[in-house]
């Protein structure tokens, strides 16, 4: 079934809206998810969410790409799922992994509270990884937004677990300095 | 700021980034198709000449090194030549960061070492990216099927518009247009509030002033003949979020008329040319798709140089099928021309029972003279 037909039956409140997508997108949804939260009841729980919240969200949106709206959908409530697991101190897949690594970005020193404002953050976020040679950019995406372990980036494209490594550092060496450009975080 | 912020900040990058990365696995046996347009036009010949493999990137990245450049005159200098992002700023476009990426062992005046140039910019107040990729190959390597191809002066651009997820309040779509120009290949980004926006858009960075109407983003021929007209060309109008119609225009006496049009989403065009009533003339015969997924059929005739619409008879439904045509009665006559059987086919939902019903031919057509209104 094309997306389009699936996207219809949610505009058309079938019930089969949720099965066809589960059908063809459930793995997917599935795997993003587990990816952040390595665990499997909290990957079902926020899989079901997911298709709660497609339920809900459309219409009145009416997404292009059904497949991307769902694993954007999916990240977005993996993560917040995930950091209810860690104030409970439990759980925790790739994700802390990358948190970590992200923690090259922002020099010591800055306001780890401070305030950012998320909408523009994001935007300058999005403006740089549009702009990365695409090599670069594949693999920070697989990294920090499908949350995919080094072992299975080098599986992918074929490379060894160093230059995986390495590319990755320099593409957050970068960021760091373009957050720094843009505003966001200071020197120190 | 701490690390968090910018992990939840990442989820908010381009789906054809997602897409891309996603999909690159994969990319040594995939080959990438065009749009759904195309693909419907039926035309093999348009097909076989685009499906086009991933592009792969020449210079492996360790070879690569970043400068930033700090205005678009200093890029003028360097670069000798003219870029779209000239036009950008033209238009009062803020640009804040101009990255070039580049071979390490060349110097930076040298531009045949070129790699990427990435802008970032502001205009009035919405966020733009551009970047522009040196020393690629003719073929375009596009992350997905495209939503819709445009035309702006020859040059194709392919265009991939998602409408956004609910936590972004003030754009209602995000838009990345990909095309070649002079050897160079542009990915642009930008958001639009409306889908409209997304034409003036192109027209500012393309300069191409329109004749008549902005909205009118391709020019396709995917029959020998409309009509009986050789002499004829088809443009797409969206006229809607998500609704495109297709126009067939042909010069008649002197001036340039529009004879048929077809409209649907922006996966649906669905016209053929053939001769149904055997006067050596072929018919267009249109499958039409309503916001609410309603399917209608329209056939349309040049009869001895007047152009007729035709629609399937009410009696044919009321008399013969026991339809129930009455206006607001819930039954919904689906109709639609299966170009492989070379029939037609009608569906009758909110019935008792579901009844569907083929026939051939223009005997249960009924054909009015086709008036074209301008919808904009």
């Amino acid at each position: 079934m094309t997306d389009k037909e699936i996207v219809d039956l949610y505009w058309s409140r079938s019930d089969d809206a949720i099965k066809e997508t589960q059908t063809k997108y459930g793995k997917y949804c599935y795997s993003v998810a587990f990816r952040v939260l390595n665990d499997p009841d909290d990957t079902e729980e926020v899989v079901n969410d997911v298709y709660l919240g497609a339920w809900n969200s459309l219409p009145p949106h009416k997404p292009a790409e059904l497949s991307t709206y769902l694993a954007k959908l999916t990240r977005y409530l993996a993560i917040k799922k995930w950091q209810k697991a860690r104030a409970q101190k439990r759980g925790g897949g790739e994700i802390a992994l990358t948190l970590e690594e992200l923690g090259d970005c922002i020099p010591s020193g800055q306001d780890p509270e401070g305030e950012v404002e998320a909408g523009e953050l994001g935007q300058a976020v999005r403006g740089f990884v549009a702009a990365l040679p695409s090599n670069e950019r594949n693999l920070f995406v697989c990294r920090y937004w499908y949350f995919k372990s080094i072992d299975q980036i080098c599986r992918q494209y074929g490379f060894s677990e160093g230059k995986v490594k390495s590319l990755l550092q320099r593409t957050r060496t970068k960021l760091k300095k373009y957050l720094i450009k843009e505003g966001f975080i200071h020197e120190c | 700021m701490n690390a968090e912020m910018l992990l939840e900040a990442i989820g908010d990058i381009d789906g054809w980034a997602i897409r891309a990365a996603n999909e690159d696995q994969k990319k040594s046996k995939k080959w990438v198709g065009w749009t759904a347009i195309a693909a419907s036009l039926g035309a093999a010949a348009i097909l076989c000449a685009v499906f086009l493999p991933r592009h792969q990137e020449d210079i492996p990245s360790d070879a690569l090194r970043e400068d930033t450049i700090g205005s678009m005159e200093e890029l003028t200098e360097l670069y000798g030549g003219t870029l779209l992002a000239e036009n950008l700023a033209d238009a009062g476009a803020d640009i804040s960061a101009i990255r070039l990426t580049r071979r390490e062992d060349t110097d930076i005046s040298d531009t045949s070492g070129w790699d990427t140039l990435a802008f970032t910019a502001n205009l009035d107040g919405d966020p733009v990216t551009m970047s522009c990729a040196f020393n690629t190959p003719e073929d375009i390597a596009l992350p997905g099927e495209p939503t819709q191809v445009a035309e702006y002066n020859g040059v194709e651009v392919y265009l991939f518009i998602e409408e956004f997820t609910e936590w972004d309040e003030k754009y209602k779509y995000t838009c990345e247009a990909i095309f070649s120009y002079e050897g160079v290949r542009y990915d642009m980004s930008f958001r639009l509030r409306e889908p409209d926006e997304l034409y003036d858009f192109l027209d500012m960075v393309m300069d191409i002033s329109h004749n008549d109407s902005s909205s009118d983003i391709s020019s396709i021929k995917p029959f020998d003949t409309v009509l009986g007209f050789e002499d004829y060309h088809v443009t797409m109008e969206q006229v809607a979020p998500w609704t495109i119609v297709w126009h067939f225009w042909v010069e008649m006496d002197g001036e340039e008329r529009c004879v048929a049009e077809t409209f649907g989403d922006e996966h649906s065009f669905g016209a053929y040319s053939v001769d149904l009533d055997g006067d050596g003339v072929p018919e267009l015969i249109t499958n039409n798709e309503f916001g609410d997924g309603a399917c209608k059929v329209y056939v349309y005739k040049n009869a001895g140089g007047e152009i007729m619409k035709g629609t399937v008879s009410r009696k044919y439904y009321e008399d013969e099928l026991g339809f129930d045509m009455t206006v607001g009665a819930a039954m919904t006559a689906e109709e639609h021309y299966d170009a492989e059987a070379n029939e037609f086919v009608v569906t009758n939902y909110g019935m008792e029972e579901e009844k569907t019903v083929t026939f051939t031919g223009l005997e249960h057509f009924i054909f009015d003279p086709f008036e074209h209104s301008e919808s904009n």
